[in-house]
């Protein structure tokens, strides 16, 4: 019913934003209102905290806060000259409902997608036939990422979590493991919609690039769900001015823009501090990135450091457990009693196993390059598209993944 | 043929596809890598003439719900290492026989509570040998039959039953169309019912087909994860005995009344049941009473229910014991009013399902203790 109401009326209101930025203006409010109410009334109206939404039973429309995003872009973007209107309702509904993406993104850009749905009747079997294995892979590569990795953290994180970490290591390992489970999960959905998507002939763009391998914030945020960066950036950043203008009109700027990109995560101050937390970041960084670029691995040191320690707010269910993990990770006082034993092999293997998540990160950079396209371009036949689907059809087998949703699906 | 190359060429990849997740799924298996990579659960349970379902023997694998454990089936179908038939001269012989909290799939062996309990019965000078004859969901009717051919083949000294108090205080007349329940017999005498002997599933489970399943269950690691992904009908190898223990407690009303002069006929069963081996022999035996606290307000309700039952257990055998469990563990922790839940759980679950480190070693406690005194009192 939601969506439906959505739909009609940005559709309806695609032919009208062009005469008049009222109109505009008016369905920009509708889809906001619509967001507000679904997602952040409690937040606002009675001034609560907000939902763990790692745990807590949320009941919001599933992927609301994408296709809201995706079609207020459409809007501007129809407002501004920069894509025509689309006259058919059912393109339309295609180009917001596009199942792969739907639910978690990538966010696309009607000037790159609807010229591809037009396209769409004149795609020929031929046309997809050395797309159908690399598309694939992408499929099994991101339910590799989430039912053998991110599934596979999703329980440690849970735990050191739900009960609080009684010592820094433990501390320390929750933050390191979340932002490796976060970054499979949500990497994986994203893989496995543009490889859904080009198995119709759709190229939907690349979500993330290994983003644990930034020398810098700014660099994270062109590595780090992608789509919805450009989206902030472009609909929000530059019109709000961006970096123009004296240094503290720059700063406000960007704690405003972070801290809403924060807050679209969900009704939680941990949201909206982690939002300006990246926000106070990259101002930071601005000023003394320059030295930290002299000095080898700093950059990247010190970027990944600030990245673990920000998801901590976000992954925590409160600021208050959130600072207490914090003086817990500095080797202050417990915030539970979840201790993970460090002792002997034990030490040994976690470590090795943190590691090696950031082995496993460097060494999907090199999985993106042209040699590998090229290759699976050349044996794609039906043999090794055999292989991949009884993959794709075993790993689908193997969870429980009511037990594990996709993170961002709360989103 | 070369109409059909396509095909076979698409098959052979599906073949092959599927081998290489069989052997991802066996090398995960490799030690430390199975306490976080993706596995599949062993199947550890079959149809049993007896009891419905128990452990299939010689079985090995690992255990993921609630937590992780490597876990191997002995020769005997009890969870733990073999053992001698009869015991070696000079051991004494415990058998410990209840339901899941008793058969502690969740911890490897050396940490469940009757392997410690063994270890602290032995450190005190006492060569004791603890066997695990736990069954996930195993009612009063499932460990009476289970005492009657397992534990005897196993020819223990002493046998301690951890019970549902529910079970003995309620003791309604239950549904054996799954495993034995205590029914109304013919000429409405109460009697352990076996109508599950009859049912379909059983019978395919028990036979030809049930072979190849488990052949194929024991071989491969994929046939364990569809078999774990669709656990109804066929494959439904326990009849979901956790499913059926909680619907009982569920339903299950408080109470707390028991008089051993006005017994109803199901009491009496449970009782006569637990109190004569099948060739007229008894064995010595400690019942402990699980759950009690929750059933009985007052520590005096709970003292007088355990004297009623010690009385009607004593007039059938010479050397028995009763426990109150909860109370028990309760004086082995810290605190005017010890929260028990404490001892459930792992992780974020802490309160809630089986026995976590903590547990196991206060039960191992109270076991040994137990065990000691009931020598003592019963040499």
């Amino acid at each position: 019913m939601i969506v439906t109401t959505l739909l009609v009326f940005n559709f309806l209101f695609s032919f009208l934003v062009t005469k008049s930025k009222l109109y505009l203006a008016f369905i920009i409010l509708v889809n906001i209102l619509v967001l507000f109410i679904f997602k952040y009334e409690s937040f606002f109206i009675s001034g609560v905290a907000g939902y763990d939404l790692f745990t807590a039973d949320i009941i919001i429309p599933l992927g609301i806060s994408f296709y809201v995003f995706q079609m207020t872009g459409y809007q501007i973007d129809l407002a501004k000259g920069r894509c025509s209107v689309q006259r058919d309702p059912i393109r339309f509904v295609i180009f917001v409902m596009f199942f792969p993406q739907l639910i978690a993104g990538p966010i696309v850009r009607a000037q790159n997608f609807m010229p591809q749905i037009d396209n769409l009747a004149r795609i020929r079997k031929r046309s997809l036939k050395s797309t159908m294995l690399p598309s694939l892979a992408l499929i099994l590569l991101g339910l590799v990422k989430k039912i053998y990795f991110a599934d596979s953290l999703a329980p440690h994180v849970n735990d050191i979590f739900a009960r609080g970490p009684e010592d820094a290591q433990t501390a320390i390992l929750g933050a390191w493991l979340f932002a490796f489970q976060i970054y499979f999960d949500f990497s994986g959905y994203s893989d496995m919609a543009v490889g859904m998507a080009r198995l119709f002939g759709i190229r939907l763009p690349m979500n993330f690039f290994q983003p644990y391998l930034s020398r810098s914030p700014r660099e994270f945020w062109q590595r780090w769900h992608v789509t919805l960066s450009q989206w902030i950036l472009n609909y929000l950043y530059l019109p709000l001015g961006g970096n123009k203008g004296p240094w503290a009109r720059a700063f406000a700027v960007l704690l405003i823009t972070m801290g809403l990109a924060g807050l679209w995560h969900g009704a939680n101050w941990t949201f909206i501090i982690w939002g300006l937390g990246w926000g106070l970041v990259v101002f930071l960084y601005r000023q003394i990135g320059q030295y930290l670029a002299t000095i080898p691995l700093a950059g990247w040191l010190v970027t990944f450091s600030l990245t673990l320690g920000l998801w901590v707010f976000f992954r925590s269910p409160d600021l208050h457990f959130a600072l207490s993990y914090f003086q817990t990770m500095g080797g202050g006082a417990p915030t539970g009693d979840w201790a993970v034993s460090f002792n002997g092999w034990n030490g040994i293997f976690i470590i090795m196993g943190c590691l090696s998540l950031l082995i496993l990160h460097f060494a999907e950079s090199k999985l993106f390059r042209a040699p590998v396209a090229r290759i699976l371009a050349r044996r794609d036949g039906l043999f090794w598209q055999g292989v991949v689907i009884a993959l794709i059809l075993w790993l689908v087998l193997l969870p429980d993944l009511n037990g594990n949703p996709f993170i961002y699906f709360r989103f | 043929m070369k109409r059909f190359r396509p095909l076979l060429l698409f098959c052979t990849g599906l073949i092959v596809g599927t081998i290489l997740m069989e052997g991802i799924l066996r090398m995960n298996e490799v030690w430390p890598l199975w306490k976080v990579a993706t596995v599949a659960q062993a199947s550890f349970y079959g149809p049993d003439w007896d009891t419905g379902y128990s452990h299939r023997p010689d079985r090995d694998g690992l255990w993921l719900t609630e937590n992780r454990a490597w876990r191997h089936v002995n020769k005997t179908g009890q969870l733990g290492p073999d053992y001698s038939i009869p015991p070696m001269p000079g051991t004494l012989r415990v058998a410990v026989v209840g339901d899941s909290i008793v058969e502690s799939l969740q911890v490897a062996d050396e940490d469940t509570f009757i392997r410690k309990s063994e270890h602290l019965l032995r450190h005190d000078k006492i060569h004791a040998e603890v066997l695990n004859f736990g069954l996930s969901g195993a009612s009063a009717a499932v460990s009476a039959a289970r005492i009657d051919h397992a534990v005897f083949s196993a020819s223990p000294d002493l046998i301690v039953l951890l019970l549902k108090s529910p079970e003995l205080l309620l003791a309604r007349v239950g549904d054996d169309s799954a495993f034995p329940a205590y029914i109304s017999g013919s000429s409405n005498e109460i009697v352990r019912g076996t109508e599950f002997r009859q049912g379909r599933g059983f019978q395919l489970r028990s036979g030809i087909l049930g072979s190849v399943l488990y052949w194929l269950l024991d071989h491969s690691r994929l046939a364990n994860i569809l078999n774990n992904r669709k656990n109804v009908g066929f494959f439904n190898e326990v009849s979901n005995p956790q499913n059926n223990e909680v619907s009982t407690a569920a339903a299950a009303p408080q109470t707390c009344a028991f008089n051993h002069k006005t017994m109803s006929p199901v009491q009496q069963a449970i009782l006569d049941d637990l109190s004569y081996y099948p060739d007229g022999s008894q064995p010595r035996l400690i019942l402990a009473l699980t759950g009690l606290s929750t059933q009985c307000d007052s520590l005096t309700e709970r003292q007088t229910i355990i004297e009623e039952v010690y009385k009607a257990l004593s007039k059938r055998l010479p050397d028995v014991s009763v426990l109150d469990l909860d109370a028990v563990l309760s004086t082995h922790m810290a605190g005017p009013e010890p929260d028990l839940s404490v001892l459930h759980g792992f992780g974020r679950n802490l309160g809630t399902g089986h026995l976590n480190k903590r547990g196991h070693n206060l039960y191992a406690a109270v076991l040994t203790d137990a065990i000691q005194r009931f020598i003592e009192q019963h040499p």
